[in-house]
């Protein structure tokens, strides 16, 4: 290779020199982000790779919180259909006087008042009995009477069913539970105000009783009372506590056996959208002259109770999502460290150029919050994707907090800077003349 | 007379141990503009002591060390980094050149740490790369050039930043015969046009080379050779 020509021109600065002086030296913010940036995208395999960790990490926070929001969407939408058609109401008097047996604030026609009212679907009330034995000596008439599928005078009377209970119920309260029956009917308005002596019975309590279909007029006995059975329920719907139980019309039931151990309480099923007006409105329809002895009862928040629910489940998977972040950071920091030992040759360089040791800290602190933030918004957009994906797999609508996209590369960035502090720390302290001294 | 760039006034260097090792001994030097002095000795010597406390890259733990008009015993750390990058240009036996990095960006890394202007470093870059032959290559990657070709790099970039003195280490110590000659004579040429040159080497040649020649043995400088016109 030929020389160029090396005849060199006196340069006019070499002339006019002046003494350096002692200025601190000082470099331009946009440079060091420069030199940061070039720094990080001449590696970028290397690069990539050490911000795996925080693109999981903040991915998987993404996720979790986009994934668990978009469920709750579908959750409370489910169940404020359910919440928007169910009114309870509670026999409120009785309630505040329960050791006053003797009161009873709803008429014994429960299901008949409603029903009339707009928007109400099915409506009845529901309450449970203490059926006593009647008292054949002095002292046994606190027991609990005999449920069975035989009389008590043959001789024979089955124990079976011993731990059925009584109930008393209109068949509109069935049907406002959404109870389906298995075999026959439940109680009509004619026999609730003829008082006919029939019975409806839980699944349970059917096949206690050895009841599998009501075409053989099967017949129960309630200590000596014995009721026909009208009626079997295949499953209970939102009253549960009726699986066991052998229902008897309402007004016979009072009439029988007394006032229920508990406050009754009527189910009341709506049109979407009317149940708050009909909670409004069902206390005077039943009990014109005293409706604050009746309280409808708002119906139970399902929301709340999914978000008690999601909120244990985000906390667990949010800290599956932190573990991931202490991980990208110990990566960062790891690989940022084993930059330094690498790099000792070019902060020597940075040195001799006339860095001071912070120049050389902020650009290894620099290239770290970079990469930390550029691991976070990866993150954020493979966690959105991770929602939507997820969301549309299952049709539903996805639901994501816009914060949520400033927060996640926002903890990157934080990450970044944590992981960062040490090994730039180290890199500034390299003295000079030893890091010239490493390639 | 010209001025003096560098003045050691009973400059020594002792690293604590134990036991204590006298790496530089009492020393008085004095570098005048447009010297080319070859620093020469026997590894371990004490030459590449001399060359980090001429360069700032090292503090003496005696004497007082004036450079470039400016006395440095009482600098900060950030006035020692600020006048290390104003006015010494280093010139590395590994040419210390960024491997991911054009030879114009290598070069513009000069003045980065004295507050200029990307506009203004990359015209001084350009400026310098075309003083040492190397245009045609401006945007090359270092991987891709020769030995001799780095370091013209390295000696651009120790340019640009207009320094008062060029401190050079081993500058041929990579380079086979014929580009340490190249390198030779750009360093001759350099200091015809007026350049400060202080270069520590094992090379006898190209020591006969440089207008002065100071031998360094157990920490001890002697002047073997004053400077010559």
């Amino acid at each position: 290779m030929k020389w160029p020509n090396l005849k060199w021109p006196r340069p006019q600065w070499l002339h006019r020199h002046q003494p350096a002086g002692a200025a601190p030296s000082r470099v331009r913010s946009r440079d060091q982000l420069r030199e940061a940036v070039a720094s990080i995208a001449c590696r970028p395999v290397r690069s990539l790779l050490t911000i795996t960790g925080t693109v999981l990490g903040c991915a998987a926070f993404v996720a979790i919180l986009g994934l668990t929001d978009t469920a709750r969407g579908q959750i409370t939408s489910r169940f404020n259909e359910l919440e928007a058609t169910t009114v309870t109401v509670v026999d409120a008097n009785a309630q505040a006087n329960q050791a006053d047996r003797t009161i009873y604030s709803f008429p014994d026609d429960v299901g008949a008042r409603l029903r009339p009212l707009n928007g109400v679907v099915d409506a009845g009330v529901y309450f449970s009995l203490y059926v006593a034995r009647p008292a054949l000596t002095p002292g046994q008439s606190g027991d609990r009477a005999t449920i069975a599928n035989r009389p008590q005078s043959d001789g024979l009377g089955s124990a079976t069913g011993a731990s059925l209970t009584v109930w008393g119920t209109e068949g509109g309260a069935l049907a406002a539970a959404g109870a389906s029956l298995a075999s026959g009917v439940w109680f009509d308005d004619f026999h609730l105000l003829t008082d006919q002596p029939v019975a409806v019975l839980g699944p349970a309590a059917a096949a206690s009783l050895g009841v599998a279909t009501v075409r053989t007029n099967p017949t129960v006995f309630v200590g000596d009372d014995s009721y026909t059975v009208i009626g079997l329920l295949a499953d209970c719907g939102a009253l549960p506590e009726l699986g066991n139980a052998v229902m008897l019309p309402a007004p016979l039931a009072r009439q029988r056996y007394g006032n229920p151990t508990n406050p009754a309480h009527a189910l009341i099923r709506t049109d979407l959208g009317a149940a708050r007006l009909i909670a409004r409105q069902a206390p005077y329809a039943l009990d014109q002259s005293h409706p604050e002895n009746l309280s409808a009862v708002p119906p139970p928040d399902w929301s709340m109770v999914t978000d008690d629910v999601n909120a244990s489940l985000n906390g667990l998977l949010l800290g599956l999502a932190a573990v991931a972040l202490i991980i990208g950071c110990v990566a960062i920091a790891n690989t940022t460290l084993v930059a330094v030992m690498e790099r000792a040759g070019e902060i020597g360089l940075r040195q001799a150029l006339g860095a001071k040791p912070v120049h050389i800290m902020v650009q290894f602190l620099t290239e770290s919050v970079i990469l930390g933030l550029l691991g976070g918004v990866l993150g954020s957009a493979v966690g959105v994707a991770a929602v939507i994906v997820g969301a549309v797999a299952r049709q539903w609508t996805p639901v994501l907090d816009p914060w949520l996209l400033l927060l996640a590369p926002a903890a990157g960035l934080v990450v970044g800077a944590l992981a960062g502090l040490y090994p730039a720390w180290r890199a500034s302290r390299l003295p000079p003349a030893t890091a010239l001294q490493r390639l | 007379m010209t001025d003096p760039v560098i003045e050691l006034r009973q400059v020594a260097r002792t690293y604590p141990g134990p036991p204590p090792v006298h790496a530089l001994r009492p020393t008085d030097l004095t570098i005048q503009a447009g010297d080319f002095a070859a620093v020469v000795g026997p590894s371990g010597s004490g030459k590449s002591t001399l060359l980090n406390l001429l360069g700032l890259l090292d503090r003496p733990t005696g004497g007082s060390y004036i450079l470039d008009g400016q006395p440095t015993e009482r600098l900060s750390p950030a006035q020692l980094a600020g006048l290390r990058g104003r006015s010494v240009g280093f010139v590395f036996q590994s040419f210390h050149l960024l491997n991911h990095r054009t030879v114009l960006d290598n070069v513009a890394l000069a003045g980065l740490y004295d507050h200029r202007p990307r506009s203004e470093r990359l015209a001084r870059a350009a400026e310098m790369i075309d003083l040492v032959g190397l245009t045609p290559r401006l945007g090359a990657l270092p991987a891709t050039l020769s030995g001799g070709e780095r370091q013209r790099v390295a000696i651009a970039r120790a340019l640009a930043s207009r320094p008062a003195v060029l401190l050079c280490d081993e500058p041929t110590g990579n380079l086979d015969s014929a580009r340490s000659q190249e390198i030779v004579e750009l360093f001759e040429s350099m200091n015809q046009a007026g350049f400060t040159i202080v270069m520590v080497t094992h090379d006898e040649a190209l020591a006969a080379r440089a207008r002065r020649r100071l031998d360094v043995l157990d920490g001890q400088v002697h002047e073997a050779r004053a400077a010559r016109p």
